[in-house]
Parts: structure tokens; sequence; C-alpha cells
């Protein structure tokens, strides 16, 4: 696989604040390799980590896609979730920004049953149906669809478990990566300072908060798929 | 708002744009554009990638010669204000990729690519637990006792179930599961056996290659391999799991307490700490021979 250089400029990631990290007291000790100092009682992360583990994040995502691999982006937090879901809808991956319901992938097979729900409930609404019933009962239609559009309007094409996941917040999202753990799905996650680098398989040291970080860092790893996958269907 | 002004302040600070010169073998030899190898659907490529996108800096060419990729129109740039894209352009663009979502449910099939793993076991028992007659495993319950919670309005029963499973050529399995009624509670415990699958290492002689103990809970169990024609000689839930492991001649003993369930989690603990001479050989880095001195 020839080595790519994934033009990350550290300058631009320094002004996009991707190197801010928590408060200083609320850090998790096993991220001290990650943390460049201390300034003003808050932790900066060394650049230099998130610019390595950034480009081997994007070679295994560049990978994996030109592999015909599935990616799941999960991103609950507040300022994630709308720059999740756009960055996702662009490299056409599946992507999860509301709450992450519990078993999602471990319970995979009751989220299917939803998902089969979701989809009569699009059919029927594409075809009309609805409008024919009665008024009652085409409201509480029209709210289950409105309900699971929201949760799982992301995974809506997400036939089986994915093949790597791509997690926000570490410490927000801390279900979802138990639940990769305990699948052995791969995940890359964007670790602070006051997460643990040792549950996920790719850390990349990065400011979790900020929506301009978060923005760019997705845009590097979307990327990086779209890249891959771009790259299989010209070989073909 | 805050991302529009710190997008115009960039774009102001950052004055090497690398304006994309057209030098075609450049491009010719990099096979995918820099930016995110779908081209966008507007006449001028060029401009739209070029610009300030959160600052991307172009290193490469993007080549001019527009290779329309099916159902893949997305757009290259990630800019929020061009290139909306409309609803059935993203739709079409996912189902060409993933395929219709959930035509009809097939029945179970799809989550099986990702079941090949031993350590993951198998997802097994959805609808209609088919796929736990998938695998030609067999099962055997070695107790089922009927345990209770107590609630405000009484006592309420239920069944738990303790199941070894085993395919006799040196996987086995042991699974707990409970239910109000039996046969629900063996099916439970049988994909829960499905999902803690161990192999037992076995010499030609259907026999253990050294001595193991193994404890779980307060259960302690002792296996010892034996000589051809020995026959499995152990007590009730150790003798289950090693004839469901394929094993022919062994002896077992359960030291401590007799609590089946753990005895049989014991074995598996023992079984699992056991090591087969050529591993041992290989990773010492000594011929076999050397072992038996």
């Amino acid at each position: 696989m020839k080595q790519k250089s994934w033009n990350i400029n550290l300058e631009e990631v320094m002004q996009v604040g991707v190197h801010f990290g928590h408060q200083a007291r609320k850090w998790n000790p096993k991220m001290a390799s990650y943390i460049f100092t201390e300034r003003k009682g808050i932790h900066i992360l060394n650049l230099t980590q998130t610019a390595r583990f950034l480009s081997e994040a994007c070679d295994l995502l560049a990978n994996a896609s030109s592999k015909g691999k599935q990616v799941l982006i999960v991103g609950t937090k507040y300022q994630a979730a709308d720059l999740v879901a756009s960055a996702s809808i662009k490299a056409r991956c599946h992507y999860i920004n509301q709450k992450w319901l519990g078993g999602m992938l471990t319970n995979w097979s009751t989220i299917e049953k939803r998902l089969q729900r979701f989809k009569d409930l699009e059919n029927k609404e594409k075809t009309g149906v609805l409008n024919q019933l009665p008024k009652k009962e085409a409201a509480t239609l029209k709210r289950q669809l409105v309900q699971l559009r929201k949760y799982l309007g992301g995974i809506k094409y997400m036939t089986s478990l994915p093949d790597i996941v791509i997690i926000i917040d570490q410490q927000k999202e801390i279900t979802a990566i138990n639940e990769c753990i305990t699948l052995g799905i791969p995940t890359i996650c964007l670790v602070d300072t006051d997460c643990d680098p040792d549950l996920t398989d790719i850390p990349i040291p990065a400011n979790d908060d900020a929506r301009a970080s978060i923005r760019w860092i997705l845009n590097k790893l979307t990327l990086a798929i779209s890249e891959g996958r771009y790259n299989s269907i010209e070989t073909e | 708002m805050a991302s529009n002004a710190m997008l115009a302040n960039r774009m102001a600070a950052a004055p090497s744009m690398a304006v994309p010169s057209c030098s075609p073998t450049s491009a010719a030899l990099e096979a995918s554009p820099r930016v995110c190898g779908v081209l966008a659907r507007s006449a001028a490529p060029v401009i739209s990638l070029n610009s300030a996108m959160w600052g991307i800096k172009l290193q490469k060419v993007i080549p001019t010669k527009w290779v329309k990729v099916g159902g893949l129109n997305a757009v290259a740039a990630y800019d929020d204000d061009e290139e909306e894209e409309a609803e059935e352009d993203i739709t079409a663009a996912y189902e060409a990729l993933y395929g219709k979502a959930f035509e009809g449910l097939s029945k179970g099939s799809s989550g099986d690519e990702n079941l090949s793993d031993d350590s993951r076991g198998k997802r097994g028992g959805d609808r209609r637990g088919s796929k736990n007659s998938e695998d030609k495993m067999e099962e055997r319950v070695v107790q089922i006792r009927r345990v209770t919670k107590v609630v405000k309005g009484g006592k309420q029963m239920s069944f738990r179930a303790v199941v070894v499973i085993g395919d006799k050529k040196g996987t086995v399995g042991v699974g707990v599961g409970s239910a109000k009624e039996v046969i629900t509670a063996v099916q439970k415990s049988a994909t829960d056996a499905r999902r803690h699958l161990v192999t037992v290492p076995m010499t030609k002689y259907l026999t253990f290659p050294h001595r193991a103990d193994g404890d779980y809970g307060a259960a302690k169990v002792m296996l010892r391999p034996a000589a051809t024609g020995t026959g499995v000689i152990a007590g009730g839930a150790v003798r289950v799991v090693l004839e469901l492991a394929g094993v022919e001649n062994a002896l077992g003993k359960e030291l401590g307490s007799k609590n089946p369930l753990n005895n049989a989690r014991a074995v598996v603990e023992a079984v699992g700490k056991m090591k087969q001479f050529r591993d041992v050989a290989r990773d010492r880095g000594i011929p076999m021979e050397e072992l038996w001195k």
C-alpha cells in the first residue's frame, strides 16, 4: 500500500483549535504521553501525535473502504450532531447522531426489526397509504415514522454490523465503545484529555468540544473514506 | 456565525492556496484527485475545490477528465454553502453502495459475515432459534432447577438451565439461561453456550497433552490424561463436558464445591490453560524431542 500524505498542516490545525484539551484536573493519567503541557489550567495536546494517529486512521479507512467495508460514525454531542450527519452523507457512510440506543450493535437482531418497520412505514408514506387511513391512525404512524427517522435515520441502509466505527467523544459514547469491544469491531476514536486511549484501537488525541475541531477531523476521515472508495472503483 | 467568520479569517490568512496548474502528467500519475476523489456536479470543479474549505490546501492537480462513477455523484468539496444535494441523489448514492435497505428481512443471513469469529460465538437463536440447529453441535442439559424471585405479590418461578454444547471434535461451550418455561430456558442457554466456545487441545490418542487444574468460584477441577482404553472417568458436569469435547481417555476429579455450573466452567478454564507440545516447542524455539527429556 503506497504511503499517502493526508495533507495535515499543523498550523492550520492549531488555528482550528484541535490542540486544546480539557481542564487539567479532569484529566485521565493514561493520556500523559499525548499531552504536551499545561497552560492556565488547561492541558494542551501534542499535535505531532495527533497528526500521526490521524494519518494512521486515514490509511486504515482508505484501505478498508477500498475493499468495500462499512463505516459507522457515532457522534451524539450537541455540537457534533449535525456535523456528523453532513460528513457521513458526503462520504456515504452510516451515522448515528441522536441518542445511541443501548444494544444497537450487540442486540442487532432487534434493531433490524425496527429498521424493517422503518422501511415499511417509509414505503407506506411514499405510496400514500397513510392518507387513506383514519386521521388518528395516520397520526400515530406518522409519529412513529418521525421517531424512527430521528434515531435510526443514519443507519437506514445498514444491513449488518459495521466493520469500522468512528466515535467522536469517548466519554459520551462509552456504551458504544463497550459494545464495539464486546463484538470485536475496530474503533477509531477522538480522545480528549479526559478519555482512556487504551479502549480504542486508534485514538486520535484532539479536542472533542469545539465544532471546528470536530469538523476538521471528520473532514480528513471522510476524505480518506471517499478516496479509498474512488480508488477501488477506478481499479475495477 | 462564528464559523463563517473563522472561515473568512482563514481565507485571508492563507494566501498560499495552491492554484491548480494544469499539468496533466502529474495528474495522470496520481490516480485519485487530492480532494475526495468524486467529482462535483457543478461545471467548474477547479474553482469550487479550490476555495477555502476549512483551509484544505491542495497539493496535487485535479484531473480535468471527469469520471462519472455510477451513483457516486457526491460533492468533492466539503463546503456548507455550495452544492446542497437533493435527497433523491443521496438516496440513490446510498442505494448504489449498500443496496436497497431491508427489502425483506433476510432471515438472519445478513449478519452471517460477521459471525465467523470463534470468540464472538454465534449471535444465534434469533427469530425462531433457527441458527441453533444449523451447526452440528450436540447439546446436553447438565442441570435444570427452579428458581424463585420473591415479589410483593408472592413468588415468581422460573427455570434455569445449564447446557453444554460440543461437537465431539474438540470444541465445547457451557451456557446458562433462565426463562419461565423449561424449553425456552434450554434454548437460551444453548445460545449462550455458543457464545463461549473453547477448543480443547487433544493428542492423537484423544486425551490431554498434560495435567491441568482449573477453578471457577469455589469449584476446583483436576484433569489428567490417561492411556488409551481408559475412557472418561469423571463425575457429573465434568464428564459431560469432556464427553462432548470428544475426549475419550481422561481422568477428572471435582475438588472443592460440587456445583455443576461452576464445575463445568472450571473444566473450561482448565482446558484453556493446556498447551500442545508443538506450540510450546515452537514458542520456545526448540525441537519437540527436547521437551520429553
